[in-house]
């Protein structure tokens, strides 16, 4: 996610848009892991 | 004798939890031990993925277990929460 | 003159003799009478003779006024007016002519001298040439007791032929018998010959013959031997049926030829007769109608009896002709039931008795028990053929019935075997609308009577199939009965019914919403003392009600009618899962004739073990309760057709249990009815709760779907309007994220689309922003805002929601990421405000549609290490794919095992093995 940022003169205000994603890692994450770990060549599956 | 042959006779199947267990009531020596080889070795695996996501152990296993059902090749065996053993 | 005078005297005495002979005439023949009668135990009780008139001596007729005898003091006879002449044409002796004889039966004879009699001896032909000839004629002939009256009675005894012939007048016959009416007035013609050849004919007035019969008999060694053929024809007279009324037979042709034999020598009275033998073969035909229609019924009857007589038993056998014993065809139910009009049977058919053992009756004279008769044995078909379909084909057979009835040896027993197959009935049992269009059914069952017992053991396969049933406006397509291999004993006196198991089921029942495509249950019933209780259980089955399908577990109702002279006074229903839980108590009582009250009543406790859906036993319900207790009571009525809610409270406590997206604790629910009438269903039209409402009171402690809800108030109105539900809720309200979610006087209505507005108060935003569980990230701060929802075909969404923070907060996130140097500025910079900033002002827009919350937040403050602190305003648009996130926040909250149990669970196993074992 890249933030754009505007500076203007001091006074002024900073102004941040964020855009933020929240994934639901954690099955995302332990999906991952389990695959590998049951794979044809991790010799467990 | 290797896992995926006795996958193949049906000596061997995936159960819920993540582990394997046989379909056959009184399975043989080398597939009691085949059996609990990669049991324990898939227990540790599970355990360092566990802590790696700060959850309880039984989490990654249920997981473990949805995968290894859904991942079992037809002809296979899998095993019903009950108990009962089923070909897929 | 002396030899004259001895003349004159002997002449003068024979004169005097003479004379004193005719004078004394009466006296003479008086004393002679009496005399030679008592020899035979016969009395002249009054005789009147007058003295002959000279005219009459001389043509030798003389004529006895009256003369009065009395047989073994038992039976007076009077005679009146006897003329007896002597002179007569050549053959005769005598021809004798009485105006009336009265013969008078003073007590029944009892016959108790018996004698031997040899029967050769009293053969006409050893009779008839010592008899003399003679001619006797009575003008009329009556006997009292019993009744009979006989006019023109002759008897001609000459050249070896006796001939007696009479006109039959009124008699015992008679007595309110319309059959026997056609005997009055008929002529009746015997002759009896030396051959002993007998000759009895019976004709009407206009000398049309009604009856011949002939009869020969013949010596076989010492054997006596007879041949009997009867013919007879009867027109146009009446046969009285059971009920008194009568059916009009237009003609009845009989021919039957009869053989017997017996020894000569006999005692002659109907229980010492020994070894009477013969056989009988009757063939009848006769032609019914009924004052109904004009149409006839034609019965034949061809059927061969041998029978024997021995000491009192009297034997019978039915043997086998080729042909049916009776064939009756024409209209049937006419010809059975002559004066009633239903439709069914009614049209043309034959019905046909046919044996297929030979059928023995045995009868025993000397029992001094009324028409004691026993069958020993035989079997017969009953027939019934309608358009050229057999309808009914039974078998009766391994006969033995015994009576008599009051003795308690009496005893009934055979074997009915067959199928039925009747079409279009309606009315036979006198309920209003029932039609069944075909019933087929097989039967075979051993059925016996005994001391007042009916037994019947239905052996294999009896099984009846209904098709096409319609009943007011139920209908089944077809519904079968199945009785199984029992013995079932019913009290006669007292009408208790031992346990009787049976199947039934069907195919397609409905009636106007309700549709059961396949259902079926057996049952075992049993009566005593006006109570029936019957126990079945139902096979599971779907149900479509409104174009809904419920699926029905199989179930075991228990139920008991008490009865009070055949009309139910009460009824008690027990419903049981297949694994015996009870499930609920139903009691009906009927107010009046048209009103019935129904109460039910359940209540069950739950467990890990006994959960809520192992109770009803179904793995269809979207939810599952594992703990608490849920109970129930209504009162319905019913009048004529609708059906009320009286009273109806629908209860939990302190229930707990999953669903598929969360978990539930701590439930308290209460469901009632107000005090006004709750509602009616009525059958004609649409299944209609249109005037259904309750109250709902509800408060949950935890609900748990990844976000955990608590404290839960859920209270309002539940109701029905235009057959479409709504819940009205003045306020309900729950916490979470230690904030507090409200909707107010929303009136939701379920068959719509819904449109709820959230009101949040003061949500924790550190709790919300835990539940990402990103690491590093800290926000705090209290957000209130409201949340229009929108709820349509399965989908939620908020277009416009907003919630705003109070009094601002803090925001920290700190990622290791924020240390790096190859990142550019204005990350560097993001990050550097995040590390601590401090906000004065939260707005944040809430969208959600298909999966993607997003949240369009304004977030304006400061970071007092960034840019010496200016003001920054941060816009945050945070999204979230919300399916997502709650399953993760399910299984970061350990509900995920719960639920995933659940939801394994639901599959259907293979081998049917119900749910709650």
């Amino acid at each position: 996610c890249t933030p754009t940022v505007k500076v203007e003169a001091s006074d002024k205000p900073i102004t941040i848009n964020l855009n933020v994603k929240i994934e639901h890692e954690i099955r995302v994450k332990v999906d991952k892991e389990l695959d590998s770990i049951l794979s044809e060549d991790s010799g467990l599956f | 004798i290797d896992l995926h042959s006795a996958k193949d006779q049906g000596l061997v199947g995936e159960t819920p939890n993540g582990y394997l267990a046989s379909p056959v009531s009184a399975p043989s020596a080398d597939i009691k031990a085949l059996i609990s080889d990669i049991n324990a070795k898939r227990k540790q695996k599970y355990a360092q993925v566990a802590a790696k996501v700060a959850k309880p152990l039984s989490v990654v296993e249920q997981l473990a277990g949805k995968k290894a059902i859904e991942k079992t090749s037809k002809g296979h065996f899998i095993q019903f929460p009950d108990g009962q053993w089923v070909k897929k | 003159m002396p030899k004259k005078r001895g003349v004159l005297i002997a002449f003068s005495a024979i004169v005097f003799l003479f004379l004193l002979s005719y004078i004394a005439l009466p006296w003479l023949v008086q004393t002679a009478l009496t005399s030679s009668l008592s020899k035979y135990d016969i009395e002249v009780t009054n005789i009147q003779f007058d003295r002959p008139s000279w005219k009459q001596l001389s043509s030798r007729s003389f004529q006895l006024k009256s003369l009065s005898l009395r047989f073994e003091e038992q039976v007076d006879v009077d005679i009146a007016n006897t003329f007896i002449n002597f002179n007569t044409p050549s053959a005769y002796l005598v021809l004798v002519n009485i105006d009336s004889i009265d013969i008078r039966i003073n007590k029944p004879s009892s016959n108790n001298t018996v004698t031997d009699i040899n029967l050769f001896d009293v053969l006409p032909s050893a009779l008839i040439d010592d008899l003399p000839q003679v001619r006797l004629l009575v003008n009329s002939l009556t006997v009292h007791q019993p009744h009979l009256e006989l006019k023109a009675f002759s008897i001609d005894l000459s050249n070896e032929l006796l001939t007696v012939q009479t006109i039959l007048g009124d008699g015992f016959f008679n007595k309110g018998s319309k059959v026997f009416k056609q005997l009055i007035d008929t002529n009746i013609l015997l002759k009896i010959n030396a051959q002993n050849e007998l000759e009895l004919n019976i004709s009407d007035t206009a000398a049309n013959p009604l009856l011949a019969l002939s009869l020969k008999l013949t010596k076989q060694g010492d054997l006596l031997k007879g041949d009997v053929q009867l013919n007879s024809e009867l027109n146009a007279f009446e046969w009285p049926t059971i009920n008194g009324s009568a059916i009009s037979v237009n003609s009845n042709q009989l021919v039957s030829s009869n053989q017997f034999t017996l020894p000569a020598t006999q005692r002659f009275s109907i229980d010492e007769i020994t070894q009477l033998t013969g056989v009988t073969k009757i063939q009848n035909t006769s032609h019914f109608s009924n004052q109904h229609t004009a149409a006839t019924t034609k019965v034949t009857t061809d059927t061969t009896l041998r029978f024997s007589l021995d000491k009192g038993k009297f034997r019978l056998t039915l043997v086998d002709p080729k042909q049916p014993i009776v064939e009756i065809n024409g209209y049937l139910k006419r010809f059975l039931m002559p004066d009633n009009n239903y439709k069914m049977m009614d049209e043309m058919g034959t019905l046909l008795a046919n044996l297929k053992e030979p059928l023995t009756i045995e009868y025993d004279l000397l029992a001094d028990l009324n028409n004691p008769f026993s069958i020993i044995d035989g079997s017969f078909t009953l027939e019934y053929i309608e358009k050229n379909k057999k309808l009914i084909d039974v078998q009766f057979s391994n006969m033995e019935v015994i009576t008599p009835e009051n003795s308690h040896r009496s005893h009934y027993q055979f074997q009915l075997k067959g199928n039925l197959h009747l079409a279009n009935i309606y009315r036979p049992l006198d309920i209003e609308n029932l039609f069944i269009s075909k019933l087929r059914g097989e039967v075979n069952s051993r059925v016996s009577i005994q001391d007042h017992h009916l037994m019947i053991q239905p052996l294999s396969k009896n099984r009846f199939e209904i098709h096409s049933l319609r009943f007011n406006e139920y209908k089944a397509k077809t519904l079968f009965v199945n009785i199984p291999n029992q013995t079932l004993s019913i009290n006669l006196n007292t009408q208790d019914v031992s346990a009787m198991k049976f199947a039934l089921g069907g195919q397609n029942l409905d009636s106007n919403q309700l549709n059961i495509k396949k259902w079926g249950l057996t049952a075992n019933a049993s009566l005593q003392q006006h109570k029936m209780s019957i126990r079945s259980s139902i096979d599971a089955m779907n149900l479509a009600l409104l174009d809904q399908t419920y699926y029905i577990p199989p179930m075991i109702i228990k139920n008991q009618l008490w009865f009070k002279d055949l009309s139910a006074t009460k009824a008690s229903l027990k419903l049981a899962n297949i694994c015996n839980d009870p499930i609920l108590f139903a009691n009906w009582q009927p107010k009046n004739s048209t009103e019935h009250l129904i109460d039910i009543h359940w209540q069950q406790t739950f467990s890990t073990h006994k959960t809520f859906r192992k109770w009803l036993n179904t793995p269809i319900l979207p939810f599952d309760m594992t703990g608490g207790s849920f109970a129930g009571d209504a009162v319905i009525e019913l009048n004529k057709g609708e059906t009320e809610f009286k009273q109806f409270k629908v209860s939990l406590h302190e229930a707990q249990g999953v669903y598929q997206t969360g978990t539930f604790k701590g439930v308290q629910l209460q469901l009632s009815s107000p005090s006004q009438q709750l509602g009616s269903y009525k059958t004609q039209q649409a299944v209609t709760f249109d005037s259904f409402y309750a109250e709902l009171n509800s408060h949950i402690n935890e609900l748990n779907m990844g976000i955990k809800a608590n404290n839960i108030d859920l209270n309002g109105l539940l109701y029905n309007q235009l057959n479409e539900w709504h819940f009205k809720t003045p306020l309900s309200k729950a916490t979470v994220f230690s904030g507090l979610v409200e909707i107010q006087n929303e009136d939701i209505n379920f068959n719509d689309a819904i449109q709820l507005e959230l009101i949040v108060d003061r949500l924790d935003l550190s709790e919300l922003v835990r539940t990402q569980n990103m690491d590093g990230l800290y926000a705090s701060g209290k957000l209130s805002g409201r949340i229009p929802v929108h709820y349509i075909n399965g989908q939620f969404n908020v277009s416009d929601g907003h919630m705003n923070s109070i009094d601002g907060g803090k925001i920290r996130y700190t990622t290791p990421l924020s240390q790096s140097t190859n990142i550019n500025d204005q990350l560097k910079l993001t990050f550097d405000v995040l590390e601590d900033f401090n906000y004065t002002t939260l707005n944040s827009k809430i969208i959600y549609d298909d999966d993607t919350l997003l949240f369009k937040s304004a977030i304006s403050g400061r970071n007092p290490t960034v840019a010496n602190g200016r003001l920054i305003n941060l816009n945050l648009n945070t999204e979230v794919g919300l399916k997502g996130a709650l399953e993760t926040m399910r299984i970061q909250s350990g509900i995920d095992l719960n639920i995933e149990a659940f939801i394994r669970s639901k599959i259907k196993h293979s081998n049917n093995q119900y749910y709650c074992q």
